[in-house]
């Protein structure tokens, strides 16, 4: 198992909203509460949930685009989660992020070279030709012809704009790039084609993804371990094989029994046909116990009354569910509890 | 490799030339503040009687009807109308270009600080804003003169007083929307700085809607002008404003007709250039954006 | 029997740098009780066959040079305005792709509902029952209730009380299917309803769909860009390319055995389960303006052929109910 290059520590992000005239801090909105999470260096970690389970949070939490309110981040063993200035500005350069959505993520007024530069221009103050040379190598990684340098983003397709913002990450050498759904807006036929290019990017340069998505089919043949979120929290974590072939959680079997499948196969994969009850609730009433509860199929007494915990019910696999105790022979109590 | 579109796509003047053939109006608007420049710039070579543009008098020809010697007539103390007119465009130009550039040049930075850095910033930046929002331009106008010695640059200061809050509030506007688009978080995880932010990926973003403003703005700024020179509070005589030449003629009313009338057109013309231009342009990068 | 036929029909628009020659020669029909899928990628041109066949498509700069919509006896492109919104108000409607900005935000879903009833099938109502003095023939409200209970949104009589903004994308498309199913139509249109939504949301509005067309005996055109919903819903399936109807069969059998070069390559690119290998198809969509000639797939297939490039290949029946517009299948073709 390789190290740990990033590992948070009960990482809460919490946003408040103001409510009257006073300007009181009233509303709180926990999108991300308390979270352990590692992704160990060279591999993709995906994390997954249903819009509005804090996934992209806690992505943007992690690499400091959000500044966390409690808990701590250890990149490469240093805690970043309250430095700021000229440290925070070095870190910045090892992690970077490709945005969901890649119309918003270029900014519509400027040519690629100067998108692709900006990193550039930032860290190492490079000259115009040595920048102008780097983006070209740049393109040439992501597969752009070189004739892209002066175009607009507006001339470009949907999948060429994602390259631009692939080359943009890939700019300052990351150690850790997060994504943020780069594949959401693309067909699947130029998907495909993009996930293969962060693959040989992936093993060419040595890089560490976390790769946020909705998408359990693309998650399926990516990742390397999946981390699936509901309401800002971990309901479970496993290398992806084994949460495919086992999930344990609800939440997870509702996920996976609700994908539009296309063959026979895939059909054996999926556990049993589980229908959630209702919507995912709002953030801002959290319920109490487990906060799956709602929805939740499966739930007992004890589900209302005690929150459980994530707890390692197997090598390497986390689950936060007090059902899947009772099913195997260990009580909590007797398992060490231990970030995933 | 990715693919790239075959086929040449046409040139941006093309497609600029396209979208205004759609909006004939835009075009006239176009023509009309182009010939105005034109004049403005030439007024010395094309001007039929340039002396007459200052102080001169002539006092044989005086209120003479349009003729062709003097097509827009002579005034009070015979001085070619015409004359007087398009040396008139020279200062009513000046006027919408110095007012704008002035509001634009405060309004629009206050505007962008308020938009991204919110907070105390935003609050008081808005607040003192709104506090001259809620006053009609006019009557601000009028009391700031009323307060300073009567000339145009005054009421050039004057105008330009009353008129930057606008641009605060489209700033302001634009900067809030722009700023949740991803490509300003990336710059910010960049560690990019809030100037570089504001001003070099914001502000180029507002480009278009700055453009239309300032287009429809120097037709009413034209407006206010003259209507302060109207009310004698503006350019004095003899400078040939358009808003003074209508002033004064109006005691000569309705019998020398010609005096007020050309200036009054040479106005109502030039407004409704700048007009016709702007919804133009509105519609113009309105289709642009998409 | 055949609710909608479309038969060569021809989309172009006029655009800056040209004309755009976005359908080419579509044809497909929707029989009775039958759940069509018009699947495809973003630009094949499935929404602009949706919105010709509503009729919301601007025309100009959009113009039908050829082709016929058949829709029951009436050619629906020849119909004037009036014959045409009657014959629609009456048997077809439609599901929009996206809840958020379909419903009106200033109105309640009761009052958005409520007009829906009492305008359909009229022309016009009198000046009371407009101003909503006067109740009119149906009470509107009651039955909008009736229609929230029956695509199962729970508390029916609180929600026509709210505005769109309080509810949420889920419930919101079930308000939309209610809507959709007001006036009994016979043909529904759904242009991608569920694309907007999660998986687990998207599964239950599929759920209820498939209801609906059960209980209703409807005819529905499901277009969509996903093969796993259009299996779920859909009898059979048309598959779209660059403005032309590249393969057609029953779902099951063109999931198993597509044919087409583009609907494998379509298939396979679709990351499974099973984490078997996928992959993409190389270039892009075609220039609409200067389409390739021939076949518009043949710079994108991997089993070119030197007639793909010269000429268009037709739509032929290949197996039962299987029909594919390849030059590989044509008489003078490979195999």
């Amino acid at each position: 198992m390789n190290r740990a290059l990033i590992r948070t520590e009960g990482l809460c992000k919490y946003f408040f909203r103001s409510s009257g005239l006073l300007q009181r801090r009233e509303i709180v909105i926990k999108a991300a509460d308390a979270v352990d999470v590692t992704a160990r260096t060279g591999e993709t970690l995906a994390l997954v949930g249903e819009s509005g389970s804090g996934k992209t949070t806690l992505g943007k939490t992690m690499i400091r685009i959000y500044k966390p309110t409690k808990g701590k981040i250890w990149f490469n063993e240093e805690d970043i989660s309250s430095i700021g200035g000229a440290r925070l500005k070095k870190h910045r350069q090892y992690m970077q992020m490709v945005f969901q959505d890649p119309t918003s993520a270029l900014n519509p007024r400027k040519t690629v070279v100067d998108i692709v530069g900006l990193p550039l221009k930032i860290h190492q103050s490079s000259s115009r030709a040595a920048c102008r040379a780097r983006v070209r190598e740049l393109l040439e990684m992501v597969e752009l012809p070189a004739d892209f340098l002066y175009r607009y983003p507006h001339a470009l397709s949907g999948g060429q704009k994602q390259r631009v913002g692939v080359a943009r990450a890939l700019a300052l050498n990351p150690l850790l790039i997060v994504l943020d759904e780069p594949t959401s807006a693309l067909d699947v036929s130029v998907q495909a084609k993009l996930l293969a290019l962060l693959e040989q990017l992936r093993g060419q340069f040595k890089l560490t993804y976390i790769y946020i998505s909705h998408d359990l089919g693309v998650v399926r043949n990516i990742s390397d371990r999946t981390v699936v979120m509901y309401l800002g929290q971990i309901m479970e974590a496993a290398p992806t094989a084994e949460l495919f072939k086992q999930p344990l959680h609800p939440y997870t079997k509702a996920l996976l029994s609700a994908i539009p499948i296309i063959s026979d196969e895939e059909q054996d994969i999926i556990p049993e046909e589980i229908t959630l009850n209702g919507e995912i609730p709002s953030p801002l009433d959290v319920p109490p116990g487990c906060r799956f509860i709602s929805r939740c199929q499966e739930k007992t007494s004890i589900c209302k009354s005690k929150e459980p915990r994530l707890i390692e019910i197997d090598n390497d696999h986390y689950v936060k569910c007090h059902q899947c105790f009772s099913s195997s022979q260990q009580t909590p109590e007797e398992v060490a509890t231990q970030c995933p | 490799m990715e693919q790239v579109l075959r086929r040449k796509q046409k040139g941006n003047l093309a497609r600029a030339f396209y979208r205004f053939k759609k909006n004939p109006l835009s075009l006239v608007g176009l023509s009309i503040i182009l010939v105005m420049i034109l004049i403005a710039i030439l007024a010395p070579f094309i001007a039929p009687y340039p002396g007459d543009s200052a102080g001169a008098v002539h006092f044989k020809q005086m209120f003479q009807p349009p003729s062709w010697k003097h097509p827009f007539g002579t005034d009070e103390v015979g001085r070619d109308v015409l004359s007087r007119v398009i040396f008139g465009s020279r200062i009513s130009l000046m006027l919408g270009v110095v007012v704008l550039f002035v509001a634009v040049g405060v309004g629009l930075p206050l505007g962008l600080f308020a938009g991204y850095l919110g907070g105390k910033v935003e609050s008081v930046i808005m607040r003192i804003t709104d506090i001259f929002l809620a006053i009609p331009p006019l009557v601000l106008a009028l009391a700031v003169t009323a307060v300073l010695e009567r000339n145009l640059y005054n009421s050039m200061f004057a105008i330009a007083f009353t008129w930057w809050p606008w641009y605060t509030r489209l700033a302001y506007g634009e900067t809030l929307s722009k700023k949740e688009e991803d490509f300003v978080e990336v710059s910010e995880s960049l560690g990019a700085s809030r100037t570089y932010i504001m001003f070099r990926e914001i502000l180029p973003n507002m480009t278009s809607s700055l453009l239309v403003k300032i287009t429809l703005d120097m037709g009413y700024a034209i407006l206010v002008g003259a209507a302060l020179g109207f009310l004698g509070l503006g350019a004095q005589p003899p400078t040939p404003e358009w808003g003074t030449l209508v002033s004064l003629g109006r005691i000569h009313l309705p019998k020398m007709w010609w005096l007020s009338t050309f200036a009054g057109l040479a106005i109502f013309i030039t407004v409704l250039g700048f007009n016709l231009l702007g919804d133009g342009l509105r519609d113009f990068f309105d289709v642009e954006v998409e | 029997m055949t609710v909608l036929s479309i038969a060569n029909l021809k989309i172009h628009f006029d655009t800056i740098d040209g004309t755009a020659k976005v359908l080419d020669d579509v044809c497909l029909s929707v029989n009775e009780a039958e759940v069509v899928g018009l699947v495809g990628e973003t630009g094949c041109g499935k929404s602009v066959t949706a919105k010709t066949i509503l009729g919301s498509l601007p025309m100009p700069p959009g113009k039908v040079p050829d082709g016929k919509i058949l829709f029951f006896c009436d050619d629906l492109l020849k119909l004037n305005k009036h014959d045409r919104h009657r014959v629609m108000s009456e048997k077809m409607s439609y599901i929009p792709q996206d809840p958020m900005t379909s419903l009106n935000p200033v109105f309640t879903v009761g009052e958005q509902m409520g007009d829906l009833i009492r305008w359909q099938g009229r022309r016009r109502v009198g000046p009371l029952e407009f101003l909503g003095l006067r109740r009119g023939r149906h009470n509107a409200v009651a039955k909008a209730v009736k229609l929230l209970d029956r695509v199962e949104i729970p508390a029916p009589k609180e929600i026509v009380r709210r505005y769109p903004i309080e509810l949420s994308g889920g419930m919101r498309q079930r308000v939309l299917i209610a809507m959709a199913l007001i006036g009994r139509p016979s043909l529904l249109i759904a242009d991608e309803p569920t694309t907007a939504l999660d998986v687990t949301i998207q599964k239950g509005v599929l759920t209820l769909i498939e209801e609906k067309v059960e209980e209703e005996e409807l005819s529905v055109l499901y277009i969509t860009h996903n093969l796993g919903v259009a299996r779920r819903l859909c009898n059979r399936v048309y598959v779209m390319y660059g403005g032309a109807i590249a393969e057609t069969a029953k779902t099951k059998d063109l999931l198993r055995d597509p044919i087409h070069p583009y609907t494998c390559g379509l298939i396979s690119s679709i990351p499974k389960l099973t984490g078997d290998e996928f992959k993409g198809i190389d270039g892009r969509i075609p220039d609409y303006i200067d389409p390739p000639t021939g076949c518009r797939f043949h710079p994108r297939c991997p089993q070119l052929m030197p007639i793909c490039g010269q000429e268009k290949p037709e739509l032929i029946e290949v197996k039962d109910d299987h029909l594919v517009a390849c030059h590989l299948f044509s008489r003078g073709g490979g195999r």
